[in-house]
């Protein structure tokens, strides 16, 4: 929970201070194509970590994607 | 009229980026007691990449790393070389910041949670990297000072608990240990400087490349050299059994009763260094996003890329938090640093390099001649 909690109050603030001044400023809009997604993604994930959802490691994955070329 | 980095500011931070997380873990390799001299080696073999790096920033005017890669690759050829420098850079930021809140955690704050730590540290790098370039290189140039300070008055005061034999006997490792302790240190941290390569973009065009990223490196090398023969003499043979054998090996030391808990300098340098590496990689990651997704480049100011610092700070605090699910992972990984890191260090530069050479040789405008570059999306 404190997890859940910490992880709303960073993404609370990054949205108030650097999200929202950027929906505001027509001309910087492209960039949302890259901030918004990632926002929302990187808070999905951090949500299911905290609810301690079942996860792999990016270590597993890239260990286990070397180990296949290295073969 | 925005200010130009200096020399000594970009030296200061290339210092600052390669001792970083190594100088807590005080740069230890299966090399044991000889792991100084795979840091000699090592030094040598970065000196070509460094050369490397120097050329591929004078491929064409503007000491613009990506916007190189872009016109030496191709326009889809660079973008693939972004991405990948992009993902290499969120790994490489979330390793570090996992290392960095992993020793608050051990050491000072047992209570409080890795996530917090993390999402501290972020929020002032958000701030610093929405400043700009200058910013982040002036506080290097400030921090430097006190970085070298505390590691000199560490080595200072260790010195009635040092036993100097503990270094003999030299190059008993085998050949092979040697070669690992090298690459190690090759690869984690010396090959990193090619993350400092995008910095040069706002250095003044008469400022030599070649001669920052020697004094850098060189620098950073001496830092990390001293730290891990302190800790050798210190600790002699348990240096291994230790995670952060820097701090165990100062923890060691006190003047009397009234100059004690000096290790507590251990974790400023980790605050400092620690937290300009961060910068520095996470700046790399904006850059080479902004260059993958053809945003900024237009107006060349250092803010340019700012609206993107805050997306990778939550892709790197995301990824740090579930870069490892256990310290065993985290010793295996350490197998697979050269195998990982060849591509986005070595080999991946060199191709750009060569890519860059014959494209300029094609083109036949001689030595001077510059392609036109693709221009970034137009901003509405």
């Amino acid at each position: 929970m404190i997890y859940i909690l910490t992880c709303l109050i960073f993404y609370g603030s990054l949205f108030f201070l650097d999200l929202l001044p950027l929906l505001r400023q027509k001309e910087r809009r492209p960039y949302l194509r890259f901030a918004l997604p990632v926002f929302a993604a990187t808070l999905a994930c951090n949500i299911l970590i905290g609810l301690r959802a079942p996860s792999v490691s990016i270590t597993t994955l890239l260990i286990a994607l070397l180990s296949k070329i290295q073969k | 009229m925005e200010q130009k980095i200096t020399g000594a500011q970009l030296t200061a931070t290339i210092t600052l980026f390669l001792t970083g997380s190594s100088l807590i873990t005080g740069a230890y390799t299966s090399a044991g007691r000889d792991t100084w001299l795979c840091g000699l080696a090592a030094f040598a073999l970065v000196l070509p990449m460094m050369a490397v790096h120097t050329a591929i920033l004078k491929l064409y005017p503007g000491r613009d790393y990506y916007a190189n890669i872009t016109t030496a690759c191709g326009k889809w050829g660079g973008k693939a070389v972004a991405l990948y420098l992009f993902l290499c850079s969120t790994h490489l930021v979330a390793l570090v910041l996992r290392d960095f809140c992993e020793f608050i955690h051990i050491v000072n704050m047992v209570e409080t949670p890795v996530s917090v730590i993390a999402a501290c540290f972020l929020g002032v790098a958000v701030y610093l990297l929405k400043k700009g370039a200058y910013v982040l290189t002036r506080v290097s140039r400030f921090v430097l000072p006190f970085l070298v300070f505390s590691v000199a008055l560490t080595c200072v005061m260790a010195v009635k608990d040092m036993d100097f034999s503990n270094i003999k006997p030299v190059l008993r490792s085998s050949p092979k240990d040697l070669m690992d302790g090298t690459a190690m240190i090759f690869f984690l941290p010396l090959g990193e400087i090619t993350t400092c390569a995008p910095l040069f973009k706002w250095t003044d065009p008469k400022q030599k490349i070649f001669p920052v990223f020697f004094r850098g490196g060189l620098g950073g090398l001496l830092i990390l050299l001293a730290a891990n023969l302190r800790n050798l003499f210190v600790l002699g043979d348990s240096l291994s059994a230790f995670l952060f054998s820097s701090y165990e090996a100062v923890s060691i030391v006190a003047v009397g009763e009234f100059f004690t808990r000096i290790e507590v300098l251990i974790g400023i340098n980790l605050m400092l260094a620690g937290f300009i590496k961060c910068c520095v990689i996470l700046y790399n990651a904006c850059e080479a996003a902004g260059t993958v997704l053809n945003l900024g480049g237009t107006k060349r100011s250092q803010r340019e890329r700012s609206p993107l610092v805050f997306p990778c700070v939550l892709l790197a605090f995301t990824a740090a938090m579930v870069i490892y699910s256990s310290s065993e992972e985290r010793a295996l990984w350490a197998r697979y640093v050269p195998v990982s890191s060849a591509l986005g260090q070595v080999l991946i530069p060199l191709g750009v390099l060569i890519a860059g050479k014959i494209r300029k040789r094609l083109s036949g405008g001689g030595p001077k001649a510059a392609p036109a570059r693709p221009e970034p999306a137009p901003q509405q």
